[in-house]
């Protein structure tokens, strides 16, 4: 097989695998959104209609042309702070996940190519690990940390390390079994190495696809974590605690709590729609529906 | 649309459903439903055990005090019929009514009230609040049956407010069960007994039918209650507390959040009370132990630059009581002086942040410049912790920034709070103390309380100051006790120790099928002796 | 079978140690000191050095770790999980007050997310492609992304607070139960509805269902009697270990509704820092956690046969 096939577009893997992910519709318009919120998260001070820490406007002021989303409980412009709370959301999706996946990743390889007592040792743990609900582990790490939106990440992260670990686990124990493994120890080539190598070109899609749906469910959990007063604090315009902030207006002012709910409802519903496209693009098991 | 004619709507759908709720026999003829917010629900039943409040408000339905606050604020008899206080306040006598039996049969008299008192003095019970504010009592001496004399080493002048607060348990009921599963029983006087209690949900009790209102002073009708039994409901949401009255889902709601006032105003089926409790009011300390607020031109610039009727309109629709010094501004010994002292001027806290070196140099946020203790350059920042209410550290953290002030706010939780306070690590601390008489000043300002569970925690020393509030607890005199506490609030202003925002006055809506419901003289209790269905 | 429970109880053993120690790690970073809490009064009153220092050797709180982890293990073991700071009770008796409002809520929300999330798929399943499997997978992507606490809150507002049909709080009542029961439901409907769905298309695929067609058996006694029964198997197990997410679900849910559970119990509790009610309450939940997956573990290779388990 020459260099010169491989460049070929029609039999890039890379084009293929765009295509079926174009061909997922749902894929496509999980995209389009995430574009979409990426864009706003980047524009925030451009776009935003007001400083979203200042007092606008009266309080508590409905939905108008002035204030789209209305105005909060101390006469802040809900709109602008909508579109700042996407900077948050998505920065603490990205690094609680950067946060789970490293130790996680690294546990599991270890598990699974060192096998034997190392292996029963890790996976007990990671067994321990998984029997806490995720918000119930992250809430007692909050409560050692302090509340606090990077604190939040952190737990969220730590909350995610025991499923990346299974999932890397797995992965390496498939691999290992495959005769080139031993074809390349008999090549001469370091074991290490190649299973590193041949692991992480074989593992990127379960990996890639869980890590999308992880950031969804990460940007859930901390705001989850911030509606308990445990998160962000104010005024950070972080949507979970927006939302709390709100709830004791729920009659008189349903907007302030209704908007940021919405805003987390399309981020999050972007990232698993991806992350399902994502999952018929690489895995080749998926490509047969 | 409008949110008037939303919430018009919305008002219209609530009244038309309540009708069918009740009609569905949600509330049980006979059955009253009192909803509460569930961030004051107990821990522990029990007021001998218990500090809380509201721990005291349930166990006055359960039994009585040897005597009671009348709704005009003065002591009342209930199970003492009088009482004499020796001239240098060391020795109080009560002389007990003799007709009162708990609701097990067992008789009320001066060893029952010997009893009690032992009781949650004891080290064992882990008294939190109640043998506080007994204090150093030296021993309860038995006249007789029914007479009954508390004796003190030395003045103690508060000893009244412990006993309208210590409620009066069976003794041979309590003896019976560990001081910490006795909030299951609590057998007392009336006028209803504990039926059961499930955490985080309600509370029902029903009538005692051996109670007599007679044994309690601020009871009108004789005999027992008029209501087969009353259920605490303990509700989370706010916003849901504010409309359950409206939805027909409880016949009184306590303590409603200030922005579901408005639903009800015009609202004919209702009663609507707003009382308002003495005390501090919700109050920031100021840490002067360390920079930048060891500088009394800067906790002076934090005064001038707040607003505290704009932002109780914006908040509360100015639905919140005044608190402008150390004492609010209802209560009895408060100093007006206080009101006038700092009135907003964002020029003037300007002006007084330039002279104490924090200087505006074009960036956001004010920096120092030879600040003694403070890097130059280093930024002016702040910490604003509170337990609740935190829109108001919101809206003062907006003024400050137009003043070059950066304020964080932050809600802790209360072992947080006192974490903090323990390590002095703090600048601005949420406090509030809750008492018609004014020895709080001295709890709250007299460094000798600046230890583990004390709630002195400025770390202002002053031996002018630490005078004026130590009297507060040898004075008996009412009026020149008050003299006292106002004299101490003034230098307390001029030295600018603590930030006072608002006082937060109880909500309660009766349902007009409730006759007798009668408010206490604080916000914080009331009476069902008198109540009765329609 | 026998052995195959046996072993299971075996690995189970480390995994319970792993984890009791993790619950007392965490336990002893957190920051504060549980005898000064345990005194501090709510408004007023001074503590003493000595008594502080009694307490905490009453406690136990001087004694070495080792010691102290010890006597937490062997406690729990004989079901003493220690004594809550602030209610002064034994936590397994509070845990075990709560655990029934807790199992019933979410027990009833997966019976709301079963009673949604089957009907959807199976729709979705036959009705492949069409506009009905768009709307159904529209509603399963919807009840996967949506923050819980919002739904609650939304659905407060309009059932309870706006169109007063259920109660918006409290626990007790069958009624009470409707809204938080839905709330909790329509996260896991989505995810069922989308295993059915997926399960029902690998099934309708299968031979025997082609030649069920073939021979002219009607579709919809061969989808009732062969495809929905196999299609049913993974969302058996899938629904046993959402079992394990439901009650984590309960967290926020009986926050929301001011429902009385475990799951708020913990939030109080960390909240207020009652160390040993987090520490004990945690614990339960995890073991609780372990015992129901390896209870539908047991189950499934019970009733199917096929599954064989040589470990």
């Amino acid at each position: 097989m020459s260099d010169a096939t491989l460049e070929r577009p029609a039999d890039s893997p890379w084009r293929q695998a765009a295509r079926r992910f174009f061909a997922h519709r749902g894929g496509t318009i999980g995209l389009i959104l995430l574009i979409a919120w990426v864009v706003i998260a980047l524009a925030a001070p451009m776009i935003a209609p007001y400083d979203p820490d200042m007092l606008v406007a009266r309080a508590r002021q409905a939905p108008s042309a002035d204030h789209w989303f209305g105005t909060d409980q101390l006469g802040r412009d809900v709109l602008s702070r909508v579109i700042h709370g996407s900077r948050v959301s998505l920065t603490l999706g990205g690094v609680s996940v950067t946060f789970g996946m490293i130790p996680g990743v690294i546990l599991g390889l270890t598990a699974g190519y060192l096998g034997g007592w190392a292996d029963a040792v890790i996976s007990r743990l990671i067994d321990a690990m998984l029997a806490f609900p995720s918000i119930i582990l992250a809430l007692i790490i909050i409560a050692t940390l302090g509340p606090g939106i990077f604190n939040v990440m952190i737990a969220v992260g730590v909350a995610a390390i025991p499923e990346y670990a299974r999932l890397m686990r797995a992965s390496v124990l498939a691999i290992k079994s495959q005769p080139y493994i031993e074809a390349a120890r008999l090549v001469g080539n370091s074991p290490f190495r190649v299973m590193v190598r041949h692991v992480f070109v074989n593992a990127n899609a379960p990996l890639v696809v869980f890590t999308t749906l992880q950031i969804g469910t990460a940007i859930l959990v901390g705001a989850g974590l911030s509606f308990l007063g445990l998160g962000a604090q104010p005024p950070t315009a972080e949507w979970g605690l927006m939302s709390a902030e709100g709830r004791q207006l729920l009659r008189r002012a349903w907007w302030i709590s209704a908007f940021p709910g919405i805003a987390i409802l399309t981020v999050v519903i972007a990232f698993n729609l991806v992350g399902d496209g994502l999952r018929a693009a690489l895995d080749p098991k998926m490509r047969l529906r | 649309m409008t949110t008037g004619r939303l919430r018009n709507l919305a008002a219209t759908l609530l009244l038309g459903t309540s009708i069918v709720a009740i009609g569905a026999g949600q509330a049980r003829a006979g059955d009253l439903v009192i909803a509460l917010p569930a961030s004051i629900e107990p821990a522990n039943l029990d007021y001998h055990v218990d500090p809380y409040t509201t721990t005291q408000l349930l166990n006055s339905f359960l039994t009585e005090s040897l005597i009671v606050i009348a709704p005009d604020g003065s002591y009342a008899p209930a199970l003492a019929t009088s009482w004499e206080i020796n001239e240098d306040a060391t020795q109080y006598t009560f002389t007990l009514r003799d007709d009162v039996v708990f609701t097990d049969g067992t008789a009320f008299n001066a060893e029952a009230v010997k009893a009690n008192f032992d009781r949650f003095m004891a080290p064992e019970t882990a008294s939190t609040q109640l043998a506080g504010v007994t204090g150093p009592l030296a021993e309860v001496e038995v006249v007789d049956e029914f007479t009954v004399r508390f004796h003190y080493d030395a003045p103690w002048v508060t000893f009244l407010d412990a006993a309208r607060r210590a409620p009066m348990w069976s003794p041979s009921a309590f003896a019976e069960h560990t001081p910490q599963s006795f909030d299951r029983v609590l057998t007392g006087t009336g006028p209803f007994t504990l039926d059961n209690w499930v955490q985080n949900d309600h509370i029902r009790m029903v009538r005692a039918d051996s109670y007599s209102g007679d044994w309690n002073g601020v009871a009108q009708i004789s005999g027992p209650v008029g209501i087969d039994s009353v259920t605490f409901r303990f509700i989370g949401e706010p916003a849901v507390l504010g409309a359950v009255v409206a939805s027909g889902e409880a016949h009184v709601a306590f303590q409603i959040p200030a922005l579901s006032v408005e639903d009800y105003i015009d609202d004919d089926s209702v009663s609507l009370i707003s009382m308002g409790q003495s005390g501090t009011g919700m109050t920031q300390v100021m840490n002067v132990r360390i920079p930048p607020l060891d500088n009394r031109n800067v906790r002076q610039a934090l005064l001038y630059a707040r607003d505290m009727e704009m932002i109780n309109d914006l908040l509360y629709d100015g639905l919140y009581g005044a608190s402008d010094g150390p004492l609010n501004n209802i209560h009895p010994c408060f100093w007006t002086g206080a009101s006038d002292m700092y009135r907003p001027n964002p020029a003037r806290a300007m002006e007084l942040l330039d002279e104490a070196g924090w200087v505006d140099e074009g960036g956001p946020v004010r920096v120092a410049r030879g600040v003694s203790g403070v890097a130059d350059g280093t930024p002016l920042q702040l910490r604003w912790q509170t337990l609740h209410h935190s829109e108001i550290g919101e809206a003062l953290q907006a003024l400050y920034r137009q003043i070059g002030i950066d304020m964080s706010v932050q809600i802790v939780p209360g072992p947080v709070q006192l974490e903090e306070v323990q390590r002095r690590t703090f600048s601005l601390m949420y406090e509030r103390l809750r008492s018609m008489d004014p020895v709080i000043l001295d709890d709250k300002w007299n460094p000798a309380y600046d230890q583990p569970g004390g709630w002195a925690w400025t770390g202002y020393d002053n031996p002018e100051l630490t005078a004026l509030v130590s009297q507060l607890r040898t004075n008996p005199d009412p009026d020149s006790r008050c003299e006292v506490a106002r004299q101490a609030q003034q230098i307390i202003m001029e030295e600018a120790l603590l930030i006072p925002t608002l006082s937060q006055p109880s909500f309660i809506v009766v349902d007009n099928r409730v006759d007798g419901f009668q408010m206490g003289a604080e916000g914080s209790f009331f009476y069902l002796q008198d109540v009765t269905l329609n | 079978m026998g052995n195959y429970v046996l072993a299971r109880l075996l690995q189970l053993l480390p995994v319970l140690f792993l984890i009791s120690l993790i619950v007392f790690g965490i336990m002893h970073l957190l920051p504060g000191d549980p005898a000064l809490l345990m005194l501090a009064g709510a408004e007023g009153g001074a503590i003493s050095p000595e008594r502080l220092a009694a307490l905490r050797r009453e406690m136990g709180l001087d004694d070495p770790l080792p010691l102290q982890f010890w006597n937490f293990v062997s406690g729990a073991v004989v079901g003493d999980l220690g004594t809550s700071i602030r209610f002064r009770e034994p936590v397994l008796d509070m845990i075990l007050d709560r655990l029934g409002s807790t199992v019933e809520l979410a027990v009833a929300g997966l019976l709301c997310a079963m009673l949604i999330g089957i009907p959807l798929g199976l729709i979705a399943a036959v009705r492949q492609g069409g506009w009905i499997d768009a709307f159904c997978m529209s509603v399963s992507y919807l009840g996967a992304s949506i923050p819980v606490y919002w739904l609650g809150l939304m659905l407060i507002f309009f059932f309870a607070l706006t169109l007063g049909w259920f109660p918006s709080a409290g626990g007790g009542s069958l009624q009470a139960l409707v809204l938080p029961a839905l709330t909790l439901g329509l996260i896991s409907a989505g995810l069922i509805a989308r295993l059915v769905r997926s399960s029902m298309i690998e099934v309708l695929q299968e031979d025997y269902m082609r030649t069920g067609q073939a021979k002219g058996l009607p579709t919809r006694l061969l989808l009732w009697r062969h495809g929905l029964r196999n299609a049913l198997i993974p969302v058996v197990t899938m629904m046993g270990l959402q079992f394990g997410g439901m009650l984590a679900g309960t967290v926020v849910t009986e926050t929301v509704f001011s429902r009385p559970g475990v799951g708020r119990l913990i939030v109080n509790a960390i909240i207020a820092m009652d160390y040993p009610l987090v520490q004990g309450a945690v614990l339960f939940l995890a073991v609780l956690y372990v015992l129901v997956n390896l209870l539908v573990d047991i189950l499934y290779a019970y009733l199917d046969p096929r599954i064989r388990y040589d470990s």
